[in-house]
């Protein structure tokens, strides 16, 4: 095979995601793909990784792209003729606790949303799945049937094996030594010679990070990541494991003692362990300890007095565990990203450049991640929306101190229950308001918010403001009674909170709004105004939603979630024409929103503003003696302004607005209030697997405007056809549980929707949930239930709009 | 009877062996390190004895960084009852002639009948501190045992050498060194593993025993071995044939 000079795609990698890459692209007719691997296929962390293959995650993208996977590999060794030893044994996992076992109840419902069928499981089912496991502890569990473990080598060379087949080309022992651009155009630089290419993917596992330099004088960034050890071992054959697989003719189902933080497995007759310890260690994280530059087919020390109180307690479930000798330990180099999800996606900054690496369970997501990344590659987008493992929801907070703290506080949690009033403490305040110390001492508690310290809730003297306390997924809490006193101020009287970090462009140039309309959905507000304006792809589906403040003809400010900050940035600029200019001004500015019926009245002591002026609209004035903008809108809805500020004079504008009688409100009281106004959250209701019509957004959609935009064919003929979905509020009647995310709503036996997000609603006075519910199941009035937690709530549905103000009477006054 | 089995830690044999950027030796940070295999061969040798009654005790010595350590816990967890730790931490490897006088002194210390140590390091390959050990104690040696039985007072010892099986009898006490097939040594299993951490381990220095261990030899060089160059796959007989003369090798 003569060496390539040119390619459309070169994936720098060959672990099991690169080739994964590779194999889609190919299989998509892609056939002009380069893979680069330095050493041997899967020489990195595939070669050592457990190949556990489970179904569930506690993530819903994550958990798509794992089913994903798993279906494939069932046939593939069929597809592409190369044998695969896949055991499809089953799995299951312990709870220790009632909140472990709420958790297991929507998985197992969530699964039975995708059609996966999983059950709970008496502590005496689980036994009966595995007898030879202790259960006098046990309050249950789930059973996923197909669940399993796959040679991750055998998995990765027929994923090889069906490239070839499809045209892919794979280069071993062929290092790539860096990267330049050229023309428009990559060149990947190899011991063998440059190869010119389209696009280029960063698959380089634990490399990533040093093959992400290579991309920083093209836009890039440092990778956030941290390498991490992860140990596992094998016993010698347990004779009666043996036994028990000849006489039934398959292996025991693994175990995920998830409380417990292990999985044991049977390895042909004998047993796998493997922790994730709390006192978990970097690697090649200080300076004087940098990566070696060959680490191929290597393993780290053993270290098994770090797993020491997991061992004693996996040999008390499980005493056959101990019988046994130690045959092997592995203790190999694994890649994290902070939150352990993969990085997976557009590289920010860089044009045509892909990530695809941090895989901590990379066997059972390298078959899906071949599949998103190939979308990525020649689609431009995804069949699913992945937001969760887009690289760009990373930014620029991530500092080394940051990636390791957050990697080792993932990993020693790797089974950790996520609650919904829980804060990960791990690395905190990388970005902070001007307020910080303010809002501390009015007793904040504080979440991360694309790395900016936001009040959740202001706790008074003798709450219980201890994490330990949020360890629940009840609504009550500590906060609840707050939650409430801060929705009623803001009902009644007139509430402030400091939004740090809420994501804010500059767009201006000629022809500006020219090449908006023919971006977005909808119209432009006229100068001096303001409304939201909503992105789809081609598809209809919903890109992203932005409050966009027109100051002149070509002027605007732009402004969406804190999440959003890359993603939003590279969306626009990717279509960004050149005599635009666009401009991140997140920095600069401290948006307060104040509101309340009383904002008019206590805004008028403090500033020169025609207050009189309508909803939606702005005004630059004086404020407390500092130059402000002030916006008139509320996603709290009620009668309200945006104080926009800089970022110098944000203490004082607090102050003022603090000293005049406006009572702090926090982010869980917003939730709460936006909810009740049908206003949608971003990536929860606003998402890319929904289109702008099934989001119920029709309103902000002018099919009849001149220009065309990205979706409009789409989205006509949705209308045409009618919508399939539709985003639904509900009043639930539950009562100490708010829906989790993905919950399922339920007509009958029917499976009618899911549900996107849900809080209590304190003017309401009612539990709220929206929900994507198939359109003949969504009339209003028409009762339904969702399944929360494994009960059924009953819920009924919502007229279209707000069910607090639904006239926004109470926004105009 | 008391046994001896010194143990070394070494780079562990599944992993491939990296030399250092600047040639200065191999490459040993952060790389998986276990028990020498032929060690660990003549620890299970040793505990085979106790287990047939034959010994009394194993005790189980090891020199090296502070890590090393690690390797005697092994031999613990194998069934060794107790270790004696020499802590060398001069940051250059030890070598066989400072080990042998080292072990001269445990011996002279602990008054073993039987010294059983693998016959060479996979990591230096050196063969030498069995036989360096022998002639500091004026005691008999059998090496590169495939077969150990002790009888009457004495080790008979089958040895692999060229050709054949030698059969030599040795009177205790005596030296013996270990070849790969003696035996299959046995894993730890984890109580055992556990109980290993409470096994005694007595910390000691070279100075306690008189001996410097600075080296003698000076490494001039290391280098990997050279590449293989890369294959090319051929479709038929007459092609190979073509190209091994067009190579000029037939």
């Amino acid at each position: 095979m003569s060496f390539p000079t040119t390619a459309r795609v070169v994936i720098i990698g060959g672990g099991i995601v690169g080739v994964s890459a590779l194999y889609h692209l190919a299989k998509a007719g892609w056939a002009d793909c380069v893979l680069l691997e330095k050493n041997e296929l899967c020489a990195g962390s595939t070669w050592h990784a457990a190949g556990n293959c489970p179904n569930v995650a506690p993530n819903y993208g994550v958990m798509t792209m794992q089913r994903y996977s798993l279906a494939l590999y069932r046939g593939l060794a069929d597809e592409v003729d190369y044998p695969i030893n896949y055991h499809v044994s089953g799995a299951i996992r312990l709870a220790h606790t009632q909140e472990r076992m709420m958790e297991f109840e929507h998985m197992r419902s969530w699964g039975a949303g995708m059609g996966l069928k999983i059950d709970m499981c008496t502590p005496e089912e689980l036994q009966a799945h595995f007898p030879f496991m202790e259960i006098h502890d046990l309050e249950g569990g789930l059973w996923d049937p197909l669940d399993g473990d796959i040679d991750p080598s055998q998995v990765t060379q027929a994923l090889a094996a069906g490239a070839r087949q499809h045209g892919g080309a794979i280069h071993r022992f062929t290092p790539a030594t860096g990267v330049s651009r050229d023309a428009g155009e990559w060149i990947v630089h190899t011991e063998k010679g440059d190869i010119r290419c389209e696009f280029v993917v960063n698959a380089g596992g634990y490399y990533a990070g040093r093959i992400g330099e290579w991309f920083i004088p093209h836009g890039g960034r440092p990778v956030p990541m941290t390498v991490l050890s992860h140990q596992y071992f094998l016993t010698e054959a347990i004779p009666e494991i043996a036994a028990w697989t000849e006489e039934h003719g398959r292996k025991l189902p693994m175990i995920r003692d998830v409380d417990v933080s292990y999985y044991l497995r049977q390895d042909t007759h004998s047993l796998n362990l493997g922790p994730y310890e709390r006192n978990c260690a970097a690697a090649w994280v200080e300076d004087d300890d940098p990566i070696p530059e060959d680490f191929s087919f290597q393993l780290f020390p053993d270290d098994l007095d770090r797993l020491e109180h997991y061992i004693m307690d996996a040999m008390e479930r499980v005493p056959l565990l101990g019988t046994q000798g130690v045959a092997r330990n592995i203790n190999g180099p694994i890649p994290y990203a902070p939150d352990g999800l993969p990085l997976l996606g557009p590289m920010p900054g860089v044009p045509n450049a892909f990530e695809a690496h941090c895989f901590t369970f990379g066997i059972a997501q390298g078959g899906g991640a071949g599949k998103i990344l190939a979308e990525w590659i020649i689609e431009g987008r995804t069949e699913w929306d992945m937001w969760s493992v887009d690289p760009r929801r990373y930014t620029d907070y991530t500092d080394k101190a940051y990636n390791r703290g957050k990697a080792l506080e993932t990993y020693g949690h790797e089974y950790a229950i996520h609650f919904p009033h829980h804060e990960w403490p791990a690395e905190r305040n990388k970005k902070t308001s001007p307020n910080h110390d303010r809002l501390i001492a009015d007793g904040a508690q504080m979440g991360a918010y694309n790395g900016w310290e936001r009040a959740n809730w202001f706790a008074k003297p003798g709450d219980d403001v201890s994490e330990a306390a949020t360890e629940t997924w009840r609504r009550d809490g500590p906060w609840a009674q707050r939650i409430r006193e801060e929705a009623h101020a803001v009902r009644d009287g007139v509430g402030v909170i400091d939004m740090c970090g809420f994501t804010r462009y500059a767009l201006a140039g000629p022809g500006a709004a020219g090449w908006l309309r023919g971006r977005i959905a909808g119209g432009l507000p006229r100068a001096g105004r303001m409304n939201l304006i909503y992105f789809s792809d081609v598809r209809g589906r919903v890109m992203t939603e932005m409050s966009c403040i027109r100051h002149g003809d070509d002027d605007f400010t732009l402004m969406t979630a804190a999440a959003a900050q890359w993603h939003d940035f590279e969306f626009l600029k990717a279509a960004l024409p050149n005599d635009l200019a666009l401009e991140d001004r997140t920095a600069e500015i401290t948006p307060f929103m104040v509101s309340g019926p009383k904002s008019r009245d206590l805004l008028s002591g403090l500033t020169d503003a025609d207050l009189s002026l309508g909803w939606l609209t702005h005004q630059n004035a004086k404020l407390a003696g500092v130059d402000v903008m002030l916006a008139r809108v509320s996603f709290a809805g009620e009668l309200g302004w945006e104080v926009h500020t800089p970022q110098a004079d944000a203490q004082t504008v607090y102050a003022a607005l603090r000293d005049a009688g406006a009572t702090t409100f926090g982010m869980y009281a917003l939730n709460a209030l936006r909810i009740e106004k049908g206003y949608l959250g971003w990536k929860g209701d606003l998402s890319s697997d929904y289109s702008l019509l099934e989001t119920g957004l029709d309103r902000f959609v002018k099919l009849d405007k001149e220009q065309d935009f990205p979706g409009k064919a789409a989205i006509q003929a949705e209308a045409d056809a009618g919508v399939a979905k539709r985003l639904t509020t509900l009043i639930v009647d539950t009562g100490e549980y708010d829906a989790p995310y993905m919950s399922t709503v339920y007509a009958g036996d029917a499976q009618v929707g899911q549900v996107t997000s849900a809080a209590y609603g304190h003017r309401v006075d009612a539990a709220i949930a929206l929900a994507m519910m198939d359109a003949d199941a969504a009339a209003p009035g028409a009762e339904v239930e969702i399944e929360i937690f494994g009960a059924r709530a009953r819920a009924v549905v919502q007229p279209k709009g707000a069910v607090w103000d639904p006239k926004n009477l109470r926004l105009r006054a | 009877m008391k046994v001896l089995v010194p143990v070394k830690r070494v780079i562990d044999y599944n992993i491939k062996v990296r030399v250092k950027a600047d040639g200065a030796g191999v490459d040993l940070a952060n790389v998986k390190m276990s028990i020498n295999p032929f060690d660990e061969v003549a620890v299970e040798e040793a505990i085979r004895l106790k287990e047939a009654g034959i010994a009394s005790e194993v005790v189980v010595a090891s020199i090296g960084e502070p890590k090393a350590v690690d390797t005697l816990r092994t031999a613990l967890a194998m069934g060794a009852d107790r270790g004696i730790f020499v802590l060398d931490d001069q940051g250059v490897e030890i070598e066989p002639l400072a080990v042998a006088k080292i072990l001269a002194k445990i011996v002279a210390d602990e008054g073993p009948e039987l010294v059983i140590l693998g016959k060479q390091a996979i990591d230096n390959d050196m063969n030498a501190t069995g036989q360096m050990l022998a002639a500091l104690l004026g005691w008999g040696q059998a090496t590169f045992a495939s077969k150990l039985e002790i009888a009457d007072g004495a080790a008979t010892v089958t040895r692999e050498v060229d050709g054949g099986l030698q059969t030599v009898a040795a009177t205790l006490p005596a030296i013996v060194s270990v070849d790969l097939r003696l035996n299959e040594p046995r894993f730890a299993s984890l109580p055992n593993i556990m109980k290993a951490k409470k096994k005694p381990i007595a910390e000691k220095t070279p100075a306690d025993y008189g001996v410097d261990p600075a080296p003698r030899l000076q490494v001039l060089r290391t280098e990997e071995p050279a590449t293989r160059e890369a294959g090319v796959i051929l479709g038929s007989v007459d092609e190979l044939a073509a190209k091994l003369k067009e190579e000029g090798l037939v």
